[in-house]
């Protein structure tokens, strides 16, 4: 898959897993089983990035007597998911017109 | 592996991010790793999901999110926070340029993704520049093929500073540029140290197996020594030069000194010297060298003091 697409799909991925509310790494990694193959090292950088860009805010919470780090939507966060949404709805719209029934 | 050692060898590919950064990293791996092994993974099998430290560290640096220490790309830049009178540099395998600016600051353009991780840091008036030690010989191509101004470690340096240098390179290149310094140190084994237009207290430089160029140099007082390599000079101006050949070649041209220290333990020298013969008292110590040189007596202004065992030594005075 070209990078920047990979990219893109991988950021609405996590935006998505987070639109249900807080979560945390390796939770974030479970609940896209099935979706897409995520590994612990590509969702770190993701995570900093939408951090970085104000799409997650973040905070540590207490389990089991060690601290973890949540991750959550800003409303930033739900902006870029919607944009997401319809730019992957238009990109559906190309490939069916593009490919047809075609696979 | 033990997630013990995977999280060293991780921390030590990150070396360009800053130590809140790296702890971050660390932080996030830590959890993860307590989650794993929450949710039924042994410790090896945890760890094979990480994959190889240097890959996770790599994915890392590659997104170059990390603000003040990265440039986004390969490319990091340094900028110093107050003054600065000492750079170290202590580095292997890299090619290093440091130049004169119109800039009020020190800049310092590094590679921050392997295979040549570097790391800039300041403490005081003392920057230093080290980057991973541990660069493989596969990657000296890398370095000095095609990629390696991406891989070169650009430093620029305000022009009314006059800063001490400090540098140890095992290979790979160093150029210091025109301009003013303090006392300059250079080791190299292997590799090569250039130094041209250079005003500066004392600069004392040594090489194992490596080249030295030096280029219309005026100091107090030089000291070159040549274990085995070359030392190719011109247009000194100096109180004391001594040159020190082990094996390897030295050719100086104009050297105006004076007091001249020569030593050849083995190889050949070859030296010219401004001032007139007339001017230069002569000492020899010779054993089984090729050398013409006799001594003389000539007043005391100038002295040459040669000490040839084996190897071969040409003096010719301007």
């Amino acid at each position: 898959m070209d990078v920047q697409i990979k990219k893109g799909v991988l950021d609405a991925c996590v935006l998505y897993a987070l639109s249900g509310g807080e979560s945390y790494g390796y939770k974030i990694i479970s609940d896209l089983k099935g979706i897409i193959d995520i590994s612990e090292s590509t969702l770190y950088p993701i995570l900093k990035r939408l951090e970085g860009a104000g799409a997650l805010k973040t905070y540590a919470g207490e389990f089991k007597g060690r601290l973890r780090r949540y991750y959550a939507l800003t409303d930033e966060g739900s902006r870029r998911l919607e944009a997401y949404r319809r730019d992957f709805n238009d990109i559906i719209g190309i490939y069916e017109k593009i490919f047809g029934g075609k696979k | 592996m033990k997630y013990i050692d995977w999280i060293d060898e991780f921390e030590k590919n990150l070396l360009s991010l800053s130590e809140e950064e790296r702890a971050k990293a660390k932080c996030y791996y830590g959890e993860m790793y307590a989650d794993m092994r929450d949710g039924g993974l042994s410790e090896e099998q945890a760890v094979a999901e990480f994959g190889a430290p240097y890959d996770a560290a790599k994915k890392i640096l590659e997104e170059g999110v990390f603000g003040a220490q990265s440039g986004g790309g390969k490319i990091a830049t340094f900028e110093s926070n107050g003054p600065c009178d000492e750079l170290d540099f202590n580095c292997s395998l890299c090619s290093i340029n440091v130049e004169f600016y119109d800039g009020d600051s020190v800049k310092i353009d590094y590679p921050f993704l392997s295979p040549t991780v570097c790391e800039v840091t300041q403490s005081g008036g003392k920057i230093t520049v080290r980057n991973n030690k541990k660069v493989k010989w596969k990657s000296f191509k890398a370095l000095f093929g095609d990629e390696k101004m991406e891989y070169g470690i650009s430093v620029k340096l305000p022009k009314d500073l006059t800063p001490d240098c400090r540098i140890n390179l095992s290979a790979g290149k160093m150029t210091l540029g025109k301009g003013s310094y303090g006392k300059i140190e250079a080791q190299t084994d292997g590799g090569a140290f250039t130094a041209r237009g250079i005003t500066c207290g004392d600069i004392i430089c040594a090489t194992d197996a490596g080249a030295l160029e030096l280029k219309d140099i005026t100091c107090h007082r030089l000291h070159a020594e040549v274990n085995a390599g070359r030392l190719t000079a011109e247009d000194l101006c100096g109180s004391v030069a001594d040159i020190a050949l082990n094996a390897g070649s030295a050719d100086v041209k104009r050297a105006d000194a004076r007091r001249v220290n020569v030593k050849v333990s083995a190889g050949s020298a070859k030296l010219e010297l401004c001032g007139g013969q007339s001017n230069y008292d002569v000492e020899v110590t010779k054993t089984l060298a090729k050398c013409d040189l006799k001594a003389t007596n000539g007043g005391r202004e100038r002295l040459l003091k040669a000490d040839v065992a084996f190897g071969a030594l040409t003096v010719n005075f301007l």
